[in-house]
Parts: structure tokens; C-alpha cells; sequence
């Protein structure tokens, strides 16, 4: 039976925040808190109920004061809306810059996150924002990036029917180097197959190496590892990857040898495979899954 | 395609954006690898994300480069600065130096004539030489030394003095006074010549010269180490305290005068003999004795030893000789008297200027309407 947050939770919290620097007034303080612990159950299953302690140390798990400022943005108020727009509005076009590429493409991307997290679109006659889905698990400086991003990515997959035939136009393999299609079927097939068995770390980097070309550096950044850690990595998964198919293969009843030989077939159709398999999201797998 | 690869739904912006800062239980982390891995949306805007935070790292690097930079010129304009000024006072300082060095040797070619200029029969003294010199004072330091190791000194002004020589050499030497008609005075009377010269230049420039204060300072200390050295019964005694006297005055002017005597020139003094400090002393003031009124004269003309004077206030005083006393001349004229002369000469031309000594003897007082009265004995006034 949820019994709200703990008071004394809520007055060491209250002391510790940075909210009444740009002004939220305790009451509101004490309704957001209450409602997020409400919503997300201070991350424990839904049966279970959170001590005190539970409760403190979730609250100070969280990133609360960007929580608070998100909550109270979406609440209308204006103080808090100045202190948004004073900390994360320059960073913000900074970053719609960055991911858009140039200038004018990105500062029309930060135009319109900003409209869509004031609130401008509607839903049922009450004013939605995307700034309510924020729930304090990473910064808010991160999840407005992440959210550019998507914003971006999505329209450009939209509006990727728009782009010339003339880029996406792939250079047919010659007939003699084309392998026979029985073999070619049981090689998609392996391939697939040992890709969904590999772990899904060294599929993040298979895909993300091979597949999307990004460098060592950029992998290491999003994982949070070094580059040589990456690139052994890489080599790692490569191998496991190849015997998984020679495997495969054999299981599908090819010799070792004719396995093997079957991975000299044209990489560049294998490529065709793989970015079938793992680089293109369906169009109706685009909405995000709704967190509890 | 395999649709078994692909997830049914994409994670949220909140739950990428915390796998990207690390901030996701390890289950939750795999889950999004899991989904990553074969989505190629997720991992485009996974690495956009990044994309776009190691560009705002970049900026942040860049303006703490640029603050840093800028503290840098900062802090050395701020050093700039002091060290401009200190630059700019050196300057200011040299300049002046320069302004000032040729200046004073300027002052010294005009000067040094009229101050050296001795009476023709003085011969001219190692102290002379030195305190009329506005040389270097390692210039001046070393003609001294030069003088004092000469063997045998020529007279100095005290010997003069002592001879009866006035204290035309003692003025003329050290300050630059110009006696008036001094070789045509009698020795007897030069005294009270050089009085009539100072109280004319008295009554034509009313600020007191700097030299007329200056020698007013070391006669009177003169007077008192010479007053002691005539009641010391020990000679040396005498001597050292005339060469204190004389090196504290000759310090004094010194220092309110520039470059003019050095103490160590005092050493070539010698102790003057009694008598001519009583000349010496006998010597009026420039502006005249003081009047029976209290006040100092503020003209004063003498012919064949009697002398007629003004005070400021406008009376007039008549005395028979040098030792007599002074006598109030009753009220005869109109206004309020300026100036006692001496009359022209009725024959021979001889025009006798203010203060100057008259071979004729008649007196003319002028008052603030320029009306004259003239008189022979300086007592009964007749209009012109």
C-alpha cells in the first residue's frame, strides 16, 4: 500500500536540493517527489514496499534536482522555465548543431524540441510535454541530447525517400563471382543464427565496427572502455563469429572444408545480409517501449 | 529478414541516455546491448548522442583554453601596467634631470660674474672660488681640496675684513649682491653706501631679495661664533666655534640655495679679529636702520654723514651723523612721503639716483602725489 514518502525523507531531501535556488516552493517539492516514488516505486518490483532508507537512498540515486526542475517545467512553472532556459538553451542548440551536422539544420532541431517541451502540442485539451517521460535515471543534459538525437534520426529516416536513387545505388556483384543461392540461404541462415547466439556486447561492436563504420574511439566512448579493450574485443567476437558459422554451416551439413569454403563466397552479398539483419529497424518498430 | 532480431519496441531516450552514462543496473545495460546490437536506430542516436556531448566537451575545453589565455594576457597587462607607469616615472625624472642640469649651469654663467666679481684690490679666495661655483659638487668638493692643499692660502675674506676692506668681499663672495658705488665711497662711509644701495633697491622692488636673507642668516650666526670667540680667552677655542658657525651657515644656504659653499671650504677660514666684526656688525640693514617709529626705513638718502629717512608709515627721521640718534622732523608737507633723494647737482650734471651719496648735501622728499619738498639740512622743507 503506497503510504507516500517518508516526511523526515522529505525534509533532508528539501535541504539538500538546489530547487529553491530558482524558487519551487516545498509544497510542489514534496507533490513531485511523491508522485515519482508513486510511479517508479523507488525502483523496486511493484509488490514490494520501500523502507525509509530505501527511500533516501533512492531519492539520492536519481538525478533529483533535474528531476525537479523537469516536473516543475511541466507544471508551468515559470521560474522554472527561466532557470531551464538559462542553464540548457545555448548547450541545447549547441548540440542540435552537432547532431544535425550544421548550423541552420540544428538550431531548427533545438527550435523544435523547445516548443514540444513547453507544451505546445495537446492531447485531450492538456498541454503534453516530453520533459514529463523524464524520470531523474540519467542527467537531464543527457536524455535532452538522446532526445535530439532521435528527433533527428527520425526525421531523416522519414524523409530518406526524398534522397536521389542515385546515393543508394549499390554496384551488383558479377555473375562469376555469384555463389549458388542453396549455399548462399545456408549461409544467411548461419550467420544469423551465429549472431543471435553471440553476446550482446560483441554484437554492439560487430555491428557497430563493421556494419556502421565507427571508429574504435567512439565505440570505446559509448561503452565506456579504452580503445586497444575495444579493438581486442572486436577480434574476440570476429573469431567466435566464424567458428559460430563454420558450425552453422556443418550443421547444416557442408564438410568442414566446403564450411570454409563457404566463407569465401563475396563478402560484399554477405554485407548485403548482414545490414538487411542488423542496420535497418523496421518502420513500425519505431515507438519507444513505455517504461513502468 | 529475421524479424526475431529485430525489438519490438525501441528503449526510451531516458533509459539510452542513462546507458550512456553508465547509470543503468548491469540486467538493464545488457538488455539495451542486447537491443543496440541489432538496432540500427538505437545505435545511431547512441552515437549521435555521444556525438553531440563530445562536441560540448570540446566547447567547454575550448572556452577554459580561452579563460585561461585571457587570465594569461590579463594578469600580464596587469603586470603591464605597473611597469608602464614605472617606466613613464623613470622617463619624467630624466627628463626633468635634463631640464634642470643645463638650466643650473645656465644660472651659474649668468651669475657667477656678478657674484665673483670681487673688488678689483680683493684678491680672490679658495671659498670664493668654491661657493660661487655651480659646478658638480665632486667639481666643487675637489677645488676645495685643491685650495686647502695649496701651501701658502692667499688672504681670505675674514683677513679682509679685518683690514678694513668693508664687507663688500664677504657679500660679493658668497651671495650676489652688487654693492652700490663702492669704489667711490670712502672706506669710512661704505657702510652706510651699501645701506643706501639696499634700502633703494628696497623701495624699487618690494620682496626682499633672496640673497639680502640669506646673508641676514650668516651674518647673525657669524656674529654669535664671533661674539664667542671675542670672549673666549682660547684661540683654538675661537676658531673651531667661527668654523662651526660659519659651516652650519654655509650648510643652511646650502640647502636653500643649491650648490653654493661647502662645509669643508670652512676649514681655510681664519678667526677675524675683533675689530672688523664691529664693522661688520656696524653694517645697517639693507632696508635701513630702525626708525624711533620701530619700523625699518623705507627710504633713506645720506650726504656728508647726515641721512634723512622714511618709514613706511610716512614719517620722517633726520640724523646728524652715523652715531647720532634719530629725530622726528615735524609735518611739513602734504600726503603721505614715498621717498627721500638726494638733490640733483646744480652744477656738473651729476644726477644722484635714489640712495646714492651727494657731494651737495640737499635732500628732496617726494610724497604719493609726486609732489616734492627739498631740504639742505633734511629738518626744514620747502615745496619745489
Amino acid at each position: 500500500m503506497w503510504r507516500g514518502v517518508d516526511p523526515t525523507v522529505l525534509d533532508d531531501l528539501w535541504r539538500e536540493c538546489e530547487a529553491k535556488a530558482w524558487g519551487l516552493p516545498r509544497i510542489e517539492f514534496d507533490s513531485i517527489l511523491n508522485r515519482t516514488g508513486a510511479a517508479q516505486n523507488f525502483g523496486l518490483e511493484p509488490e514490494e514496499t520501500a523502507t525509509r532508507a530505501r527511500q533516501a537512498a533512492w531519492f539520492r540515486i536519481i538525478k533529483l534536482n533535474d528531476l525537479l526542475l523537469a516536473k516543475a517545467c511541466v507544471a508551468g512553472n515559470e521560474r522554472a522555465w527561466e532557470h531551464f532556459v538559462a542553464v540548457y538553451e545555448k548547450v541545447l542548440i549547441r548540440a542540435a548543431i552537432a547532431i544535425a551536422g550544421n548550423d541552420t539544420e540544428g538550431r531548427d532541431l533545438a527550435s523544435q524540441l523547445y516548443a514540444e517541451l513547453y507544451g505546445l502540442s495537446t492531447r485531450d485539451g492538456q498541454r503534453r510535454s516530453p520533459l514529463d517521460s523524464y524520470k531523474g535515471r540519467g542527467s537531464l543534459l543527457g536524455w535532452l541530447r538522446t532526445t535530439l538525437a532521435q528527433r533527428h534520426v527520425d526525421r531523416f529516416r522519414q524523409n530518406r525517400c526524398e534522397v536521389p536513387l542515385k546515393e543508394l545505388d549499390v554496384a551488383a556483384p558479377t555473375a562469376e563471382f555469384m555463389t549458388p543461392p542453396a549455399e548462399l540461404k545456408m549461409l544467411s541462415e548461419s550467420v544469423e543464427e551465429a549472431l543471435r547466439r553471440q553476446p550482446s556486447e560483441e554484437r554492439f561492436l560487430v555491428t557497430s565496427y563493421y556494419l556502421d563504420g565507427r571508429t574504435l574511439a567512439e565505440i570505446a566512448r559509448v561503452i565506456g572502455v579504452h580503445e586497444a579493450t575495444v579493438s581486442r574485443k572486436l577480434h574476440r567476437a570476429i573469431d567466435g563469429l566464424r567458428k559460430q558459422v563454420i558450425r552453422n554451416l556443418e550443421s547444416f551439413g557442408l564438410s568442414r572444408r566446403a564450411a570454409r569454403e563457404a566463407l569465401g563466397t563475396d563478402p560484399r552479398e554477405l554485407e548485403i545480409q548482414l545490414r538487411n539483419l542488423l542496420q535497418n529497424s523496421p518502420p513500425e518498430t519505431i515507438q519507444e517501449k513505455v517504461a513502468p | 529478414m529475421n524479424r526475431a532480431l529485430q525489438p519490438e519496441l525501441h528503449p526510451d531516450a531516458e533509459s539510452l541516455s542513462a546507458f550512456m552514462e553508465r547509470a543503468l543496473p548491469e540486467p538493464e545495460r545488457v538488455r539495451i546491448l542486447d537491443h543496440i546490437g541489432v538496432c540500427g536506430r538505437c545505435r545511431q542516436i547512441i552515437y549521435l548522442a555521444q556525438q553531440a556531448s563530445d562536441a560540448e566537451e570540446d566547447a567547454v575545453s575550448a572556452a577554459r583554453v580561452a579563460a585561461v589565455r585571457n587570465s594569461w594576457r590579463w594578469n600580464w597587462r596587469r603586470t603591464w601596467a605597473p611597469a608602464a607607469a614605472l617606466v613613464g616615472i623613470f622617463a619624467v625624472a630624466a627628463v626633468a634631470r635634463l631640464w634642470r642640469a643645463p638650466q643650473g649651469s645656465e644660472l651659474a654663467k649668468n651669475i657667477t660674474p656678478t657674484r665673483q666679481a670681487p673688488p678689483a684690490a680683493l684678491p680672490q679666495s679658495p671659498v670664493k672660488e668654491a661657493a660661487s661655483s655651480s659646478l658638480a659638487p665632486a667639481v666643487k668638493v675637489k677645488s676645495a681640496k685643491k685650495s686647502a692643499a695649496r701651501p701658502a692660502a692667499p688672504k681670505t675674506t675674514w683677513e679682509m675684513a679685518s683690514n678694513g676692506a668693508s664687507s663688500h668681499a664677504i657679500r660679493g663672495k658668497n651671495y650676489a649682491v652688487t654693492p652700490v658705488s663702492s669704489k667711490s665711497a670712502p672706506a669710512a662711509e661704505s657702510a652706510g653706501a651699501f645701506g643706501q644701495g639696499f634700502s633703494a633697491n628696497a623701495a624699487s622692488t618690494p620682496q626682499p631679495e633672496p640673497a639680502v636673507a640669506a646673508w641676514e642668516q650668516e651674518r647673525e650666526a657669524v656674529a654669535i661664533a664671533l661674539q664667542s670667540a671675542a670672549e673666549a680667552p682660547n684661540t683654538s677655542q675661537a676658531r673651531f666655534s667661527a668654523k662651526t658657525a660659519r659651516a652650519e651657515t654655509s650648510r643652511s644656504l646650502a640647502g636653500t640655495r643649491g650648490r653654493r659653499a661647502e662645509p669643508t671650504l670652512a676649514g681655510s677660514l681664519e678667526p677675524p679679529a675683533p675689530q672688523a666684526m664691529a664693522a661688520l656688525m656696524a653694517v645697517p640693514r639693507p632696508d635701513g636702520a630702525t626708525l624711533p617709529s620701530g619700523l625699518g626705513a623705507l627710504s633713506m638718502a645720506t650726504a656728508h654723514g647726515r641721512s634723512v629717512a622714511i618709514d613706511p608709515a610716512g614719517t620722517l627721521f633726520v640724523r646728524e651723523s652715523l652715531n647720532a640718534g634719530w629725530k622726528t622732523v615735524a609735518r611739513q608737507w602734504t600726503g603721505r612721503l614715498v621717498q627721500v633723494r638726494l638733490r640733483p647737482a646744480v652744477e656738473g650734471g651729476e644726477t644722484a639716483n635714489a640712495g646714492a651719496t651727494s657731494s651737495e648735501g640737499s635732500f628732496e622728499i617726494v610724497n604719493d602725489s609726486s609732489m616734492v619738498w627739498a631740504s639742505l639740512d633734511g629738518e626744514a622743507w620747502q615745496p619745489e
